[in-house]
């Protein structure tokens, strides 16, 4: 993704910035509920998480795409 | 005089088989139309107010009522007859079977939807797993006859099961109506389970990555809508608060979203996001508050218009490049911005990003569920799954990742059109949920307010981070050259192995025929009693094996 270099990235970061400021200033005037930033590392954590258990998985599960054609014997 | 929207559609088939050319295509995209109209006048209350019954019949001893039009049935059928017209925009130069298949198979899911006896739900229900099966192999290609009939075996266990289910329960409680069921043990069970068969619940979803992505490029849409989601239907009329229904659905939420990031094929991957996404359905359905029913049905309402949507994107990029895996596409974005686009809108919509759709209706389902902390967890955490694959892995793969490796262009008008009707449905759902819109035909009153700033932020914090972590390992999600083992593993196998055992068996037998009249035409006498027409080498087998049962059932 050409566009996500450089300027756009740090559009990213500076959204990412605003985010965490106003979920801050959220929760000490108690209009939300979460510890701030809590959504931020749950997001990043189990996307992380998510990937290599999958992938942890996968290593026992995908197999070579004529993985089926080797058991047919018939037709 | 209410007229079945249902049959309307399974009619308008069949005349459309008599069509041609021009007045084909206007007939194809006149039938969900009228439907459709059907529906809205129903709603302005031209046919009484709702809800009521009608089209009644008299069987046997019983009295069949074909409609029952309520609030927990006027949103599935608004949302299947809405996709309908965008659907059958982006098909309009499919294959006439294909074409009369999916219009029969969208009314009799509208059937379903409709009836208020067992019998009647019961004829529908197979009418759409027939119909959808003549979908899947309508592209006629030696892979979609073979996934066809997988697909076929799965929904006639299922089917199986559900007529003894209904049976029984006939049986034990002398009534035939199609509501909540009475507990009572088997009978409620074994229609459990027929129907979540349909609902492709984990360990019996494999038939739908099996055979969703064998279907042609314009079956594979209507394939998205009907089937799962009128399961859904279902367990919400019948199943309510049943606690099983919210741990599988929660397991089932989670279970897609691992799958998919091993998945190299694009609409495969998006089948994954299918079972993931009614897992959300089948959990909010399993909870049963007010609350949950709501986000559930809300949540079938939006992701049937973007899950179509998506599959339309995946589509186009197949009717182009013809090509359908991550391995063999890339960089595509060159070529067809505007697919892209509008595909990213179905992204955004199943990603729960504000002002989208899934925004709406997702969290309904999950802020439902924060009672039961384990069955929240793993939807928040599939959330995370489901931005990552359909959001990010799919495209990058399918329009970035790399230089272009195919020549591409955007596709034919129709297909473009029948994406804008749904981007921008599911815009202006995400945007305006509306107490007169999607809110005010949910089955409840909805005492909910999606865009409450912690809300909106903590799905956008979520959202977001996740995309950080996506960029970092991005490289771990290109495609590659595999296919991934589903629980189908054990029928498959055993299936091959059994028809090997079959073949090995009927040629031993053959054998056995030839050398025993070989040996019998030795003894002219026994020859006289015309030994050939008993089959020699069967006899002998059928003879010994009886012997050898009585000889064991007289020793134990």
């Amino acid at each position: 993704m050409s566009y996500l270099d450089g300027k756009n990235m740090k559009f990213l970061y500076a959204l990412a910035g605003v985010l965490f400021v106003i979920d801050a200033a959220g929760y000490f005037l108690h209009l939300t509920e979460s510890f701030p930033g809590f959504w931020a590392v749950f997001g990043f954590a189990g996307c992380v998480i998510l990937i290599y258990f999958s992938k942890f998985i996968g290593r026992f599960i995908t197999k070579k795409e004529d993985y089926y054609d080797r058991f047919r014997k018939v037709g | 005089m209410w007229v079945h929207p249902g049959l309307i559609a399974i009619a308008g088939a069949l005349i459309l088989f008599l069509l041609r050319g021009k007045i084909e295509k206007i007939v194809f995209v006149a039938i969900p139309l009228t439907s459709l109209s059907v529906l809205i006048l129903t709603t302005l209350g031209y046919f009484g107010n709702l809800p009521f019954e009608t089209l009644r019949f008299n069987f046997l001893d019983f009295t069949l009522t074909l409609a029952r039009v309520d609030r927990l049935a006027m949103p599935f059928a608004y949302v299947f007859s809405i996709v309908a017209v965008a659907m059958n925009v982006y098909a309009l130069n499919s294959k006439k079977y294909e074409k009369v298949s999916a219009m029969i198979y969208f009314g009799s899911a509208l059937g379903v939807i409709f009836a208020k006896d067992l019998f009647t739900f019961y004829v529908f229900w197979e009418l759409m797993a027939v119909a959808s099966l003549f979908v899947i192999w309508s592209r006629g290609a030696k892979k979609s006859l073979e996934a066809g009939f997988r697909y076929a075996l799965w929904h006639l266990t299922g089917g199986a099961f559900l007529i003894a289910g209904i049976a029984l329960y006939i049986t034990q409680t002398g009534s035939i109506e199609f509501s909540l069921f009475e507990k009572n043990g088997l009978p409620y069970y074994l229609i459990l389970l027929g129907v979540i068969v349909n609902a492709a619940v984990p360990p019996l979803h494999a038939w739908l990555p099996d055979a969703y992505p064998e279907a042609s490029v314009t079956g594979a849409i209507y394939l998205t809508a009907f089937t799962t989601k009128s399961a859904v239907y279902t367990l919400a009329r019948g199943f309510a608060g049943d606690e099983i229904l919210m741990y599988l659905g929660a397991v089932m939420a989670m279970y897609g979203v691992v799958f998919a990031v091993l998945e190299n094929d694009g609409r495969r991957l998006l089948s994954y996001h299918i079972v993931s996404q009614v897992g959300y359905m089948v959990a909010g359905v399993g909870i049963g508050t007010a609350l949950a029913i709501n986000g559930a049905v809300s949540h079938a309402f939006t992701h049937i218009l973007y899950k179509a949507l998506l599959f339309m994107g995946m589509g186009a990029v197949i009717e182009v490049t013809g090509r359908s895996k991550f391995t063999e596409l890339g960089g595509l974005y060159r070529y067809m911005p505007i697919t892209f686009w509008l595909y990213m809108i179905g992204a955004f919509s199943i990603s729960a990003f504000p002002l989208f759709s899934g925004f709406v209706s997702k969290n309904m389902t999950v802020y439902a569920s924060h009672e039961f902390l384990a069955v929240w967890l793993l939807l928040e955490a599939s959330s995370i799954g489901t931005f990552l694959h359909t959001g990010l892995k799919l495209p990058w793969n399918v329009w970035f990742a790399r230089d272009p490796v195919i020549e591409a262009r955007e596709p034919p008008k129709n297909m473009i059109a029948g994406m804008a009707i749904l981007a921008v449905l599911n815009v202006f759902i995400g945007i305006y949920p509306g107490y007169e819109m999607l809110y005010g035909i949910l089955p409840y009153e909805v005492k909910y307010e999606p865009y409450e700033i912690g809300k909106v932020i903590a799905m956008s914090q979520l959202l977001l981070f996740t995309f950080f972590a996506f960029w970092i390992l991005r490289e771990k999600l290109r495609g590659e050259e595999k296919i991934v083992l589903d629980t189908d593993w054990l029928p498959r196998i055993a299936g091959s192995y059994l028809l090997h055992a079959i073949q090995r068996i009927s040629e031993v037998s053959k054998n056995l025929d030839r050398d025993v009249l070989v040996f019998s035409s030795k003894f002219k006498r026994i020859g006289r009693i015309k030994f050939r027409e008993v089959s020699a080498g069967y006899g002998l087998v059928i003879t010994i094996a009886l012997f050898v049962f009585y000889l064991l059932l007289f020793m134990t």
